[in-house]
């Protein structure tokens, strides 16, 4: 039983974070109708800004979760500006080549100037055990989970209840029916970027922390794995994606925990590829593309 | 002016002219003389440049081996450039000129680099990778393309070996039970748990050595647990590991995840000592990474460039000065290569891969830095007389010989 209350907490710490990384990409691509294959590479953008902020200025959990946010959210408005923006109404491929190539920049951009390898994180915070000897969870942990939260919060309140919100509804509906009606398509784009980018950010800072270490090449893992909850959540409901994205951590720490640590990743692509085959559109369905 | 005037003036005004062009063509033929001249000359004497392929994960989680490897080979290749060749035994010298290509840690690039190595002529022998991922797939093809492949660093057992293909390092198959009788006896383990790559083949290779050698040294494998090269997340492995109460745990990590590895188990409260092969935990990077979380762990290395004496000592302190990233044993394997190659070529007296081979097959040689290497090939490939030296981490760029 502890095993798997144990890896039970485990499963929902990572999904929390793959879900924020998943509503990142789900809300790109429903606005922009394009995969930012940039995303998880703006992820690790931020979790480098943290660094830099805690290495230089200071290590107080806020200053270097602001900056994870600024430097993110840098990132993610010069990429639609110079790539997403030209590329917008061009043949899909071409904006997904944009985007990977800028992924890969950064990804060596980032291991050239800071390191190849895994740089320790500024410890804004103590790691201490809160539950018992069996049943381990870090402050660390706990923290990462309560910024996931938050933030997915914070994004569903965006999309539900704001105007840019409806707006960001309207286009994913119809783009053009939307610009019809006054919905300034270009403000929309850039919001949407910046927000995914900064949830982003934010999200990278606390998985430093949670780890105690930064990586260039950290983005992969999350891209990935986001990749699929979006997939086989589907775009039309971001609840409907943090629902997969923790379902998938639970399954794969359950799995870790009761099968064999060789089955991880397989579990992840063999439930893609059964709701590929069900429903192409994904649990809770998509927007049209 | 008068006809016969105008005349005299427009021949004197061509004389000069002709004096000037004389005069231009003179210096250009003294400049020309003076510039080419002392190379033609020289040329007769100069160093021949053969060129080297050299392959190494630049980037990507192996990339703090693969830097080490290229940074070494750059001292060897510096070291001769400075003496002015390595002499043949028929009195022509050499220098050498050599590639820096990045598989990134992606096997079938690594394939694809040394196969641009194998139909570039001007390349005599390629070398690298220092991770198995890379070198392995390479093997076969240094076969098919009669092309010399020398390792730097990959130390995974290899099934089918060719007699194109050496390794200069020490590899797993030598250095990990000799490591294991020492660690095992050293830190009393009965019960080891281990975690280990499964894409890479060295570190899959020392996870399938901890099993094999269990009941030899009287341990028992209580956990064995796989992960995948940039994973981020160990804490299902962990969780699982911690409730098997190991007494020590293998790491069959390469460095780049390692550091991710070893900083979650020291969060999740697991203290016990930890064991890696390939110098590994003596990597700064690894000590700046975890935050000191490899102290007390266990290593096993070719040459203890931390605690060496004489030119070995004065080759790191030099090394260290050169480059950002610190010397390992990667960086003495790099060098070696080099110098191995070099000593084909002084044997061979000429560039002839084939020539080059066939000394490889049957090499008895020591390094400027005392490092033996010597081969016989059928059956393998692997360096016959490699030295192993199993430490203790007592902190960063700090070791204690343990073995």
């Amino acid at each position: 039983m502890d095993l798997f209350l144990q890896q039970l907490i485990n499963g929902v710490i990572i999904g929390s974070t793959y879900a924020v990384v998943a509503i990142g990409f789900a809300l790109v691509f429903t606005v922009l109708r394009v995969i930012n294959f940039a995303h998880p590479e703006i992820f690790m953008t931020g979790m480098f800004a943290g660094l830099l902020a805690g290495s230089h200025i200071s290590d107080n959990f806020f200053v270097v979760l602001i900056f994870g946010a600024i430097g993110a959210g840098a990132v993610g408005l010069t990429l639609e500006r110079f790539v997403l923006r030209p590329l917008r109404g061009r043949d899909v491929l071409m904006t997904l080549i944009g985007t990977l190539g800028v992924a890969i920049m950064l990804q060596n951009g980032m291991a050239k100037f800071m390191s190849p390898d895994p740089v320790a994180y500024p410890k804004s915070l103590q790691v201490s055990l809160l539950l018992s000897d069996d049943i381990i969870l870090t402050s660390t942990q706990a923290v990462n989970f309560i910024v996931s939260i938050l933030l997915l919060a914070g994004v569903s309140f965006y999309v539900r209840k704001t105007r840019y919100g409806r707006a960001t509804r309207a286009i994913a509906e119809r783009p053009d029916v939307a610009a019809a009606f006054g919905v300034d398509v270009n403000r929309v784009s850039q919001v949407t970027v910046a927000l995914a980018s900064v949830m982003a950010g934010i999200a990278a800072v606390s998985v430093g922390i949670l780890y105690g270490s930064a990586w260039a090449f950290v983005g992969l893992f999350y891209g990935l794995k986001a990749f699929i909850c979006m997939l086989v959540a589907g775009n039309r409901y971001f609840e409907g994606v943090i629902l997969v994205a923790m379902m998938l951590g639970v399954i794969e720490a359950l799995v870790t925990g009761y099968v064999s640590s060789n089955f991880r990743d397989v579990a992840a692509f063999t439930i893609l590829i059964c709701v590929l085959y069900f429903r192409p559109n994904g649990l809770f369905g998509s927007y049209d593309t | 002016m008068s006809a016969k005037h105008q005349k005299t003036a427009l021949v004197s005004k061509m004389d000069r002219r002709i004096s000037r062009r004389a005069l231009t063509k003179g210096v250009a033929a003294g400049a020309a003389l003076a510039l080419f001249a002392p190379p033609i000359i020289g040329r007769a004497q100069a160093a021949t440049t053969v060129r080297l392929g050299h392959t190494q994960p630049l980037t990507g989680p192996s990339a703090s081996y693969g830097i080490r490897g290229r940074d070494g080979a750059l001292v060897a290749i510096k070291e001769i450039q400075a003496m002015g060749g390595f002499a043949d035994q028929a009195g022509n010298k050499y220098i050498f000129d050599m590639t820096e290509d990045d598989m990134v840690n992606d096997p079938k690039q690594a394939v694809t680099l040394f196969r641009q190595h194998a139909a570039d002529p001007s390349i005599v022998a390629s070398m690298g990778p220092t991770n198995s991922v890379g070198f392995l797939p390479c093997i076969p093809i240094a076969g098919q393309l009669s092309c010399p492949l020398v390792g730097n660093g990959s130390g995974a057992p290899v099934k089918k070996w060719t007699d194109w293909a050496y390794r200069v390092n020490t590899v797993a198959t030598t250095a990990f039970p000799a490591m294991m009788r020492v660690v095992v006896k050293e830190a009393n383990v009965k019960r080891l748990a281990v975690i280990y790559d499964q894409t890479q083949d060295a570190q899959k290779g020392d996870a399938d050595l901890c099993k094999e050698l269990a009941s030899e040294l009287g341990y028992e494998i209580v956990a064995f647990e796989a992960m995948r090269a940039g994973d981020q997340d160990f804490s299902p492995q962990l969780s699982k590991m911690r409730t098997t109460k190991p007494d020590a745990i293998y790491v069959a990590v390469p460095t780049g995840d390692g550091v991710k590895v070893v900083s979650q188990i020291r969060t999740f409260a697991m203290d016990q000592p930890l064991i890696t092969g390939y110098d590994s935990f003596r990597d700064p990077v690894y000590w700046d990474g975890t935050s000191g979380g490899v102290n007390g762990g266990y290593t096993w290395l070719a040459q203890d460039v931390n605690s060496a004496d004489g030119k070995l000592k004065a080759w790191v302190e030099n090394y260290n000065k050169t480059f950002d990233l610190e010397a390992t044993s990667f960086s003495t394997y790099g060098y070696d290569a080099v110098w191995t190659v070099a000593e084909c070529i002084r044997q061979t007296n000429g560039t002839d891969r084939g020539a080059i081979h066939e000394v490889l097959q049957s090499l008895e040689y020591v390094s400027p830095l005392g490092s033996k290497v010597s081969f016989k090939n059928p059956p393998h490939g692997n360096n016959l007389t490699p030295s192993v030296t199993v430490v203790q981490v007592t902190g960063r760029n700090k070791s204690r010989v343990v073995g």
